[in-house]
């Protein structure tokens, strides 16, 4: 994972480079972005991210996460197995088969008016990506200074631009020029700026 | 001239030590005894700490400095979220906790931002409550610089950290701690604490040469003494160290509502509380606030 931060301070660009990579390890979200890149201007005071995704993220089948337990003539009795799946799941069959349809008897346990290939068909596909996208926006919100609490979409999959102050068109193409240019490599180091040990240790 | 020092040993023989520290005049402040441990603060006249080293030694005990013991230190963050909580705040807190302070931590409600970031009344009253604040601020020099002036006009003294590097007349200023996501485990990181709590050990240095000027009747440890033995309801508190001290007072963790004539009637020598201090309701959770009047304006 490829981290650029560029701000008018140095030092500051380096402490939100520490920022993003702990919280990404935090996340396990190394493996699923390509690149972060983080531009601040401090006058006026905004602050741009934008996150670059591994294309190919791994892929989920339906089989993962849900077990047909019973199957009657029309009534199909379902376990779902992940329960991190389940919110987005029940959204899909409450769509699919209607709310009147779908009965939860317990937190896993469902039973649906449905056929079986009906069910297992369902297209899930887009789990995965709607999983690591809630994942990113966690990172981004974590990094994001939480004063900064007018937001702007800006072009791109996932990139924005907050600021404490109204955002102008002169504020989103001062930005857009900025992040249209290669991104800056830092000069100064972690290690430089904090020895992991003291050097006098022998 | 009273020390403040800390005793770190095992329980054995403990009562000699703590009869020792009453016999030279001095004043236990907190005694924690767990099992085979003992850790007791206390108050005594330096010339006798030489007696009381020795005592400690006989029992393999040790004596350390307490330099914050004492006093009640804020620790303010500019907002409760996950940005700036808990990390290295917590480190902070624990580090002065270590050197005898009492900590309390403060949340503002509107901390946050440069330019938005505000103090308002109820905050500032209740910072200004303690003998001096630690304000952990962020990465970036202009922020810091602008952030910092709803702070400069607080009644405490100031300890500010921050990652750049600034100077300021106003208050102590402790760079290399900005908004980190972690606990501190470098070594660097570990000295940086000693700096933080060395800046508080400066500022609180000035406030207690001001306090000697013109010192109250009794120290605020006699009055907690006395507090203890006269309002029972004090020992059946639920708050963590019910009686707090602070370097010109003590905080009672009681409603004021309920409890305030009765610590206002405690007896201490010839005098009442009331008559050499002035006893308010502090603007956390409402208890009682007693600040000690200087000898000066007590009536005799």
């Amino acid at each position: 994972m490829n981290i650029y931060v560029e701000s008018p301070e140095e030092l500051g660009s380096l402490s939100i480079k520490m920022l993003i990579k702990d919280a990404a390890s935090d996340l396990n979200l190394t493996r699923l972005v390509n690149e972060v890149r983080v531009h601040m201007t401090l006058d006026p005071f905004l602050f741009y991210m934008s996150v670059t995704k591994n294309p190919a993220p791994p892929s989920v089948d339906i089989d993962d996460f849900l077990t047909i337990t019973d199957e009657d003539d029309d009534v199909l009795k379902m376990e779902i197995t992940d329960e991190m799946y389940a919110p987005y799941l029940l959204q899909l069959l409450w769509d699919r088969f209607g709310e009147d349809n779908v009965n939860q008897i317990r937190r896993n346990i469902l039973e649906i008016k449905a056929k079986k290939d009906e069910v297992m068909s369902l297209p899930v596909y887009e789990l995965k990506e709607r999983e690591v996208d809630g994942i990113v926006f966690d990172l981004i919100h974590r990094i994001t200074p939480v004063g900064l609490r007018i937001i702007h979409k800006m072009p791109g999959d996932m990139a924005y631009l907050a600021s404490e102050d109204t955002i102008t068109e002169e504020s989103i193409k001062m930005i857009e020029d900025a992040i249209s240019r290669p991104p800056r490599e830092l000069t100064i180091t972690e290690e430089e700026f904090m020895p992991r040990t003291s050097k006098e240790k022998k | 001239m009273y020390e403040n020092y800390m005793f770190d040993g095992g329980s054995y023989k403990l009562q000699g030590f703590i009869e020792l520290i009453e016999d030279v005049g001095g004043y236990i402040i907190t005694r924690r005894i767990h099992a085979q441990d003992a850790k007791i603060t206390f108050a005594i006249p330096t010339e006798d700490l030489i007696y009381v080293k020795e005592c400690a030694k006989e029992i393999q005990g040790e004596i350390k400095d307490a330099p914050l013991l004492g006093t009640e230190i804020a620790v303010v963050t500019p907002t409760l979220s996950r940005h700036h909580l808990p990390h290295h705040l917590c480190d902070i807190a624990e580090y002065l906790r270590r050197q005898g302070a009492q900590t309390d931590m403060i949340g503002l409600a509107r901390g946050v931002g440069r330019r938005v970031a505000q103090l308002n009344e109820r905050e500032k009253r209740m910072i200004e409550e303690h003998d001096a604040a630690v304000i952990c601020l962020g990465n970036f020099k202009r922020c810091i610089e602008d952030k910092v002036k709803i702070f400069t006009d607080l009644g405490v003294p100031l300890v500010i950290t921050g990652l750049p590097k600034i100077q300021s007349p106003d208050f102590i200023y402790i760079e290399k701690l900005g908004r980190v996501p972690y606990k501190f485990k470098r070594t660097g990181e570990i000295n940086l604490l000693g700096e933080v709590a060395a800046g508080v050990e400066k500022a609180i240095k000035r406030v207690r040469e001001d306090i000697s000027v013109n010192p109250p009747v009794v120290p605020p440890f006699i009055v907690k003494d006395e507090i203890i033995n006269q309002v029972e309801d004090v020992s059946y508190g639920l708050a963590p160290g019910v009686l707090t001290l602070r370097t010109n007072g003590v905080r009672v963790k009681l409603p004021y509502k309920i409890y305030a004539d009765d610590v206002a009637n405690v007896e201490i020598a010839e005098y009442k509380l009331k008559e050499i201090s002035t006893i308010k309701e502090s603007a956390n959770r409402g208890r009682i606030l007693v600040d000690l009047l200087p000898e000066s304006l007590v009536e005799v």
